[in-house]
């Protein structure tokens, strides 16, 4: 059993604070994903895990055990490096072996826990060759290799896939939820990719400039952002965020966008807090401003006119970059007959996924 | 207009400057050191004594070589050098470049310290160690060793002590030399791999061995090959700190240079100087060679 306790962790270099007070509870077997933009300490967390940094203050358990001063190799960790850091003069068994030796398992034992790994990982045929032989993918395969012959309890894993090209990144990410529920351990896995997090991960955090932002599995954290920040940074293409004004008509709250739209906002838990003339920003996913056939399926009141600036046509489907008074949002439409350039088309909200952020605490109000 | 560079393929064009900026040091090359390499061999098949005429005499120089005990005497100092030299001044610059990386406080102020000797000359030093050695009251090391009541050494008088005593301030010499490409070659490892062997419970003991050393493999390579090199050649320590220069007492601490100075330049006798000149050019050759064989295969 291996949860994970990260309690008020704070990481300070020098006068630099760069984690702050750090809350997060990893249960046994999760698969847990650290997402965020550069630079907001996530490798600097997974590093703190691992024991490769000290923790200036906080306290972080694995098992139940305070690990805060424990030795890397006491901790009973497995960590991926971003590089791999695979020892260019050993083959790949011995690669593989390495921590075996450290801990001095009997010859037989390291070459059957080799053989296993090798196995489990599809690297049989390439034991006897050396890293700079084998091709990118094979390469994050026998670190991974590497991680799972000393069978710890909890795996780490910095920005893996970030060195193979996109093909091979989403082959390995399945290759990654395929081991996890093989070997069944606990898994924290850095990223700054956001797709890489929605598809991995049991539960996703998204960190920036050393606070969590937001924890919760891919759907809540996509369909309830908790900010502004989170539902900017999750989803692709990114939410339209819109500067807004919320106008009583009729005792009921409608929302006023630029270029002259007035639509209502939809009543649910908190419209009803939303007070004549505050300010907000609107948020709305591509996929909810659509045009075309699928405005059919839209109330008459949530739709309005846009003019269209460029059209991206992705195959499936294309996006629409729409222009409403001076500001520019993207929307999407699944016909075949597309709005040409300049046309002013009639365009819809789907506003049952309609989220409105307080623009200076920028947290969710709606 | 520049039809005629179009003719030309990149890769051609590319090799035109290349050849155009190695052309100055061919040349220098040709004429400074290969002219005079091979007309060292034709000397050396020669009686030359700067006075007269020189009369060819086929292989006579290298026959008396051959029988020549003073010479097989200096080749077996030169060697004494060589197998003493390279592996304990290279084993001490490790260990100094291993704990000095560790470092961080003063780390460049101890790194130039260990620089100095390097930039002083060799002449100067040989000269300040030859004191060390003198007997007491002169010498450090013997008011030293008098002082915690131990017997006085005659190092520099001794017929087996003078090579060691010797030999010393030579290593010490090149020691910041070496110990600087240590350094570089230590922070050229990535420190991720350091890392992964932390997480991995890998021991000091095997990170050196599996990691630190087989990666250190090229800097080990040229720096056995430089000090291999130097300390075939080793001269200046030599001269100066022996008696009248002469690689006494009883020839026991003169190398082949030295032979080949005296031979050369107090006897005049060129064509015989020319000829061991030839051999230590050989020796130089093979075990650069091999060296390079032996350490850069897998
Ligand atoms: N050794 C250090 N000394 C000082 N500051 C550091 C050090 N290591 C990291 N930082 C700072 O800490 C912050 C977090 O760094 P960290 O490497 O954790 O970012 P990250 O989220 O992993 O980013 P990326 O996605 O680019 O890898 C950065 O602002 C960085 O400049
Ligand atoms: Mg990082």
């Amino acid at each position: 059993m291996a949860q994970v306790s990260i309690r008020n962790v704070v990481k300070r270099y020098g006068s630099v604070q760069v984690v702050h007070g750090l809350d997060l509870e990893v249960q046994h077997n999760e698969f847990v994903v650290l997402v965020g933009p550069s630079g907001c300490g996530k490798s600097t967390m997974l590093r703190m895990i691992a024991g490769l940094e000290d923790i200036t203050s906080g306290e972080i358990r694995i098992g139940d055990r305070v690990v805060n001063n424990v030795e890397p190799k006491h901790r009973n960790i497995a960590m991926v490096f971003q590089n791999y850091a695979l020892y260019p003069h050993m083959t790949v068994a011995r690669n593989i072996a390495f921590g075996l030796r450290a801990a001095k398992l009997p010859k037989a034992e390291q070459e059957q826990r080799v053989r296993e790994a090798a196995r489990i990982l599809g690297l049989e045929e390439l034991l006897e060759r050396r890293p700079a032989e084998l091709s990118g993918g094979q390469r994050q395969r026998v670190a991974m290799g590497r991680a799972i012959v000393r069978d710890p309890q909890v795996f780490l894993f910095d920005e893996p896939l970030s060195n193979l090209d996109a093909k091979l990144r989403s082959s390995m990410r399945v290759e990654i939820k395929k081991l996890h529920q093989k070997v069944q351990t606990t898994v924290i896995y850095v990223t700054h990719d956001q797709v890489e997090a929605m598809t991995l991960a049991d539960r996703i955090v998204i960190m920036r400039d050393g606070v969590i932002q937001q924890i919760g599995t891919p759907l809540e954290v996509f369909r309830q952002p908790a900010n502004l920040f989170v539902a900017g940074f999750i989803g692709s293409p990114e939410m339209n965020l819109i500067e807004a004004t919320i106008r009583h008509k009729d005792g009921q709250p409608r929302l006023e966008m630029p270029g002259g739209i007035d639509v209502p906002v939809p009543p649910r838990n908190g419209s009803g807090a939303l007070a004549d003339g505050r300010r907000v920003t609107a948020g709305l996913r591509p996929e909810h401003v659509v045009a075309g056939e699928a405005l059919a399926a839209l109330p008459e009141d949530w739709r309005a006119r846009a003019t269209v600036g460029v059209v991206e046509p992705l195959g499936s489907e294309s996006l629409l970059m729409l222009d409403i008074g001076d500001r520019e949002i993207t929307g999407k439409a699944v016909d075949s007959n597309l709005p040409a350039p300049g046309d002013r088309a009639a365009i819809g909200f789907n506003l049952a996924h309609l989220h409105l952020f307080d623009p200076e605490s920028e947290q969710a109000i709606y | 207009m520049f039809a005629w560079r179009d003719r030309l393929t990149v890769g051609q064009k590319l090799a035109i400057w290349a050849w155009g900026f190695l052309a100055v040091p061919v040349v220098f090359y040709c004429v400074i050191r290969f002219y005079p390499t091979f007309e060292s061999f034709a000397i050396s098949l020669t009686d030359w004594d700067v006075l007269s005429d020189p009369n060819f005499i086929w292989f006579e120089n290298y026959v008396r070589l051959w029988n020549d005990p003073v010479f097989w005497q200096v080749l077996g100092n030169t060697f004494m050098y060589l197998l003493l030299g390279t592996p304990i001044s290279l084993l001490i610059a490790f260990v100094v470049a291993y704990y000095l990386d560790q470092v961080r406080f003063m780390h460049g102020f101890m790194r130039a310290l260990y620089f100095l000797p390097f930039l002083t000359t060799a002449v100067a030093m040989a000269w300040v160690w030859r004191w060390f050695y003198q007997p007491v009251p002169i010498g450090t090391f013997n008011n030293i060793l008098a002082t915690l009541g131990f017997a006085q050494q005659p190092f520099l008088r001794s017929t087996t002590q003078a090579l060691p005593a010797i030999l010393a301030p030579a290593i010490w010499a090149g020691l910041g030399f070496q110990i600087v490409i240590f350094l570089a070659g230590l922070r050229a490892i990535p420190s991720s791999y350091y890392e992964a062997a932390r997480i991995d419970g890998a021991g000091k003991w095997q990170i050196l061995t599996e990691i630190t050393i087989p990666l250190l493999r090229p800097t080990v390579v040229f720096l056995v090959v430089i000090s291999s090199i130097g300390f075939l050649r080793i001269f200046d320590q030599v001269f100066n700190m022996t008696p009248q220069g002469d690689g006494g007492p009883l020839n026991s601490t003169k190398p082949i240079v030295l032979y080949i100075y005296e031979t050369g330049f107090d006897a005049f006798n060129m064509g015989y100087a020319t000829a061991q000149t030839v051999i230590l050019f050989l020796i130089l050759l093979i075990i650069t060679l091999i060296q390079l064989r032996l350490l850069r295969g897998r």
